[in-house]
């Protein structure tokens, strides 16, 4: 692999399956698929080569690809891959993958969505390698639009509202975000090269003052995507009408730009103002956990709650971020690729729930143990994992930012207990009523074929080892984190 | 010259023209790719060309070079367009008026004093009043174009004394060497006439480029012109007039002129804020349009405000991207149906029953919106890049907030035509007739022009400035 522009091929790799898929003449659903599933796999498979050439051990940018671009405006084609980055990476290729597989019985559109599904790839994966502030942003803004046509055509009733919501809600976050992004061009190096900026940023280059600023704006637009109490109010909208498979990369990998970019560019650049407003970042991180579980409790709809519980544990990431320990910063990566695994896989088994019985109202569903014990028994699992049960690996991350904030705010991150317990709460609740719960007259009636068919339990089994895996074992995972997080504690120095 | 007498060429030729002749627009066509071609030319070949003419009245350089590409290239598409619609008694009359005031759009651009600039400004202006006009079987054409002439004539005049007073002031009316100097060598009187006859100028111009607020008349011209014609009129004049202030006012005006440049700062921000906020409200996709170019307005008038060599460079990306954009919009309109009126709600179920169509409605909407990798968001990009490395930052935010607006009622189009495209039943929508094959020509040379410069033109725009 050495030689090739291995990170280059892997952003361009699903737009030319995704301009394949489109050129298909009319009326070849199958090889749609067909092609669809070989082009994700494919960029999974490149993913995996490149996790086996990564140097665990080695700090800093590896695979990096410098280039001049557009140097009036001081852009650069910048791409590299680090400890944190490259489980994000893996993360997306590998949900893509499976959506991919989940699709397969998709009947409408066919071309279209899987022509969607390459562009967010193309979007996904380019946020987490770009390390160039305009291609930062040109890919964040990329994943917008096919997101919005997965909710808009194939979403459910009030779909159009939904997508649009959920296109401006996250864009007015993104604008002020490029405000930031160009910020930090004009008063620091006049370049956007991140790593420049970096450099710069903490050779103490901006003012105090400017830092704030420019931490403001960025704030907005990272806090928006996570979501981030109280600018989470698109989630539940979105999540609801959304199809499944955009309910699981939305939560599975969009969410995590967000957290993404905090570590990114906000801390290495900003150490002032990252330091500056850590606790207030921490306070709003605890006030999500608790918040989001308790949302979650009282929901009626099997979706919105899942919803609700990715804000409670995008939460943690949060508290794991602002506390800048290395514990933290590890937790808080961890977090989001487990939160990808256990949510996506919550997301998939609730569009198979939906399909069979045609509702998602927690009071209708019961016992689904009995008439279809092997779905039964993976919504327990995935909810366990979910709810943070040890040697699942939703415990591994949680632990750890809960120990990085415990070290850096003290008491005040012991709050966030009260959400492990609410969690607990409505998780629980859930499986009593949904899955165990005797089969009463006016419950909901599954339409057969009830059985799980093979491109649905699939995609499950990967995800299921992952959460069981690392949940036992997060060590191999960890060492790749965790130069980078050591790194990135030292400069804020707690 | 030679690129002068060209156009003056065709102008003879699309007048004299024999009333009948079949091949009229296919001569329109050619002339005007040969004439945007030389000036390709003269681009690559050499500067040695450069320099001015005609006793200092016309300067040939990168932006006159500029202005003919780009006028030829949408000159192109617009004839394009409307191949087959007026092809009745009027065809003549139309395409000699509309290589007329493709004509008065290379003076404006070309021009170096302010009596070039009006002359340019007629001769754009008459025959644009007469094109919007022209269908005489339609009664809100007739009244449009009468509205248009009447606020037309009026505003030219309101310009013409603000030049006296420039004249007045300033003792000169070239601007080959900056026309507004270092404001200390200014007397005190002088200065406040000047202030005056700025005032006047830019009532003149803003009206031409629909700026807030002298916009008023462009909803109802834009909804009762025919499609073609409005799309032409929405594009390039004000492109061309653009680049007129830009030379006019030079790169350190809004420095020199802090009362200026405030009052152009207001026009720019109530251009973006009410142009998105009530188009916003529209429901008649032409009018919805015509809002959407004031606020497009208020973004160009950011670079102007920003001033210096990066923020002309920005500008001019820009009028690329929306020329491109809002010309593509509106051939998609012409093509759900001439001379009809649009609403949001035609556009319902279109992705399922016109995919291409609404595919390239999508793309233009994108882009006018500024999404990434699509062209319009480069040219936002280096807009309000500019205005932040001028120390604007406020002024970028809001553009950028004004954009979020602006997104949507794009969306409430594009998700109008994508929302029921998985839908078992089709709901009932407009059955559009045959789309002719030149308007399908321009609208893929459109599709073309808004992707490949978005994703591949930035470099080698910006290189090339």
């Amino acid at each position: 692999m050495t030689g090739l522009p291995a990170l280059t091929i892997l952003v361009t790799m699903p737009l030319l399956f995704g301009v394949a898929t489109l050129l298909l003449p009319r009326g070849n659903d199958q090889a749609a698929r067909v092609l669809g599933i070989v082009g994700t796999s494919a960029v999974f498979v490149w993913t995996v080569l490149i996790l086996g050439a990564f140097s665990t051990g080695a700090g800093g940018m590896q695979f990096v690809e410098l280039r001049e671009w557009v140097p009036v405006i001081g852009m650069t084609y910048h791409l590299g891959i680090d400890g944190l980055s490259l489980p994000l990476v893996f993360l997306a290729s590998l949900l893509t993958m499976l959506c991919a597989v989940y699709s397969w019985r998709l009947k409408e559109q066919v071309k279209t969505f899987f022509f969607l599904l390459f562009l967010l790839e193309v979007g996904m994966i380019g946020v987490f390698l770009a390390l160039d502030a305009v291609m930062f942003y040109v890919f964040w803004e990329i994943v917008l639009v096919p997101m919005f046509f997965m909710i808009g055509i194939w979403g459910g009733e009030r779909r159009r509202y939904a997508s649009v919501k959920f296109f401006i809600y996250t864009l007015v976050g993104s604008v002020v975000m490029l405000l930031g992004l160009m910020l930090l061009y004009m008063w620091g190096p006049k370049t956007f090269d991140l790593v420049e900026i970096a450099k710069f940023g903490q050779a103490g280059g901006f003012t105090n003052e400017h830092q704030v600023w420019i931490y403001g704006c960025l704030f907005l637009g990272f806090a928006v995507k996570v979501p981030i109490f109280p600018f989470h109010t698109w989630l539940p909208d979105a999540h609801v009408e959304a199809p499944t498979v955009g309910s699981v990369l939305l939560a599975g990998v969009l969410l995590k730009m967000g957290g993404y970019g905090f570590l990114r560019i906000s801390l290495p650049a900003l150490p002032y103002a990252f330091k500056y407003f850590s606790f207030s970042l921490g306070l709003l991180g605890v006030i999500g956990i608790v918040y989001g579980a308790a949302v979650a409790l009282t929901q009626t709809d099997l979706k919105k709650m899942v919803a609700y519980s990715s804000v409670s544990h995008m939460g943690f990431v949060v508290l794991g971020i602002a506390s800048a320990t290395t514990a933290g910063i590890d937790g808080a990566v961890m977090q989001m690729f487990n939160h990808g695994i256990i949510t996506g896989m919550l997301f998939f088994l609730v569009g198979m729930i939906y399909e069979r019985y045609h509702t998602k109202e927690i009071a209708k569903l019961k016992g689904i143990v009995t008439t279809i014990p092997v779905l039964g028994v993976i919504v327990v699992f995935a909810s366990f994992a979910s709810l943070g049960l040890p040697a699942l690996a939703g415990f591994v991350g949680e632990f750890m930012t809960l120990f990085g904030g415990y070290q850096a705010f003290g008491w005040v991150a012991g709050i966030s207990v009260i959400g492990i317990v609410l969690t607990a709460a409505y998780f629980l609740r859930m499986l009593q009523q949904c899955v165990f719960s005797p089969v009463t007259e006016d419950s909901a009636v599954c339409e057969m074929p009830c059985e799980l068919r093979a491109t649905e339990f699939l995609p499950l089994v990967p995800l299921m080892s992952f959460a069981l895996f690392l949940g036992l074992y997060p060590q191999p995972f960890l060492a790749i984190i965790n130069p980078a997080a050591t790194a990135l504690a030292a400069i804020i120095g707690r | 010259m030679v690129l002068t007498l060209t156009w003056a060429g065709m102008l003879v030729c699309g007048a004299m023209w024999p009333s009948t002749h079949p091949y009229m627009r296919h001569a329109t066509l050619v002339a005007l790719l040969v004439a945007a071609g030389l000036a390709g030319l003269v681009a690559a070949g050499a500067n040695s060309l450069y320099g001015l003419y005609f006793y200092d009245a016309v300067r040939l350089d990168s932006v006159t070079t500029f202005g003919r590409l780009l006028f030829g290239a949408a000159g192109v598409l617009v004839v394009l367009a409307s191949w087959d619609v007026h092809g009745e008694e009027n065809a003549v009359e139309f395409f000699g008026l509309f290589v007329l005031s493709l004509l008065g759009e290379v003076v404006i651009v070309s021009g170096q004093n302010l009596l070039m600039l009006f002359l340019g400004i007629e001769l754009l202006a008459l025959p644009t009043y007469a094109l919007i006009a022209i269908h005489k079987t339609r009664d809100r054409a007739i009244a449009a174009g009468l509205k248009y002439f009447l606020l037309g004539m009026f505003t030219s005049v309101v310009m013409l004394y603000g030049m006296a007073l420039l004249y007045g002031s300033l003792g000169t009316i070239s601007y080959v060497h900056p026309l507004f100097p270092d404001p200390g060598h200014l007397s005190a009187a002088r200065l406040g006439v000047l202030q005056f006859a700025f005032f006047f100028l830019i009532l003149g111009l803003g009206f031409k480029v629909t700026a807030f607020p002298f916009h008023f008349w462009s909803p109802d011209v834009y909804a009762g012109g025919s499609t073609q014609v409005v799309a032409y009129v929405s594009t390039v004049p004000k492109v061309a007039i653009m680049l007129a202030i830009v030379r006019i006012l030079g790169p350190s005006f809004t420095a020199d002129y802090p009362v200026a440049k405030w009052f152009l700062i207001s026009i720019a921000v109530l251009s973006m804020v009410y142009g998105n906020v009530v188009a916003l409200m529209q429901d008649d996709v032409r009018r919805m349009l015509a809002y959407s170019g004031v606020a497009n307005t208020g973004y160009m008038l950011v670079a102007i405000i920003a001033g210096g060599a990066d923020s002309r460079a920005a500008l001019l990306f820009f009028l690329v991207v929306y020329t491109f954009g809002n010309l593509g919009a509106f051939f998609v309109v012409l093509g759900m149906g001439e001379d009809r009126h649009i609403s949001i709600g035609d556009f319902d179920g279109l992705a399922r029953r016109y995919p291409l169509l609404a595919l390239a409605m999508a793309i233009f909407l994108f882009s006018l919106a500024g999404t990434p990798p699509l062209a319009g968001f480069f040219g936002k990009f280096a807009l309000f890049k500019s205005a932040v490395s001028h120390g604007l930052p406020l002024l970028a935010l809001v553009g950028m907030v004004t954009t979020v607006i602006s997104v949507g009622y794009y969306l409430k189009i594009t998700s109008s035509m994508y929302g029921d495209l998985v839908m078992q039943d089709l709901p009932e929508g407009r059955a559009i007739e045959r789309i002719p094959v030149p308007l399908r020509i321009a609208l893929v040379l459109a599709v073309a022009a808004t992707v490949v410069t978005g994703v591949l033109g930035i470099p080698l725009f910006l290189g090339a400035m």
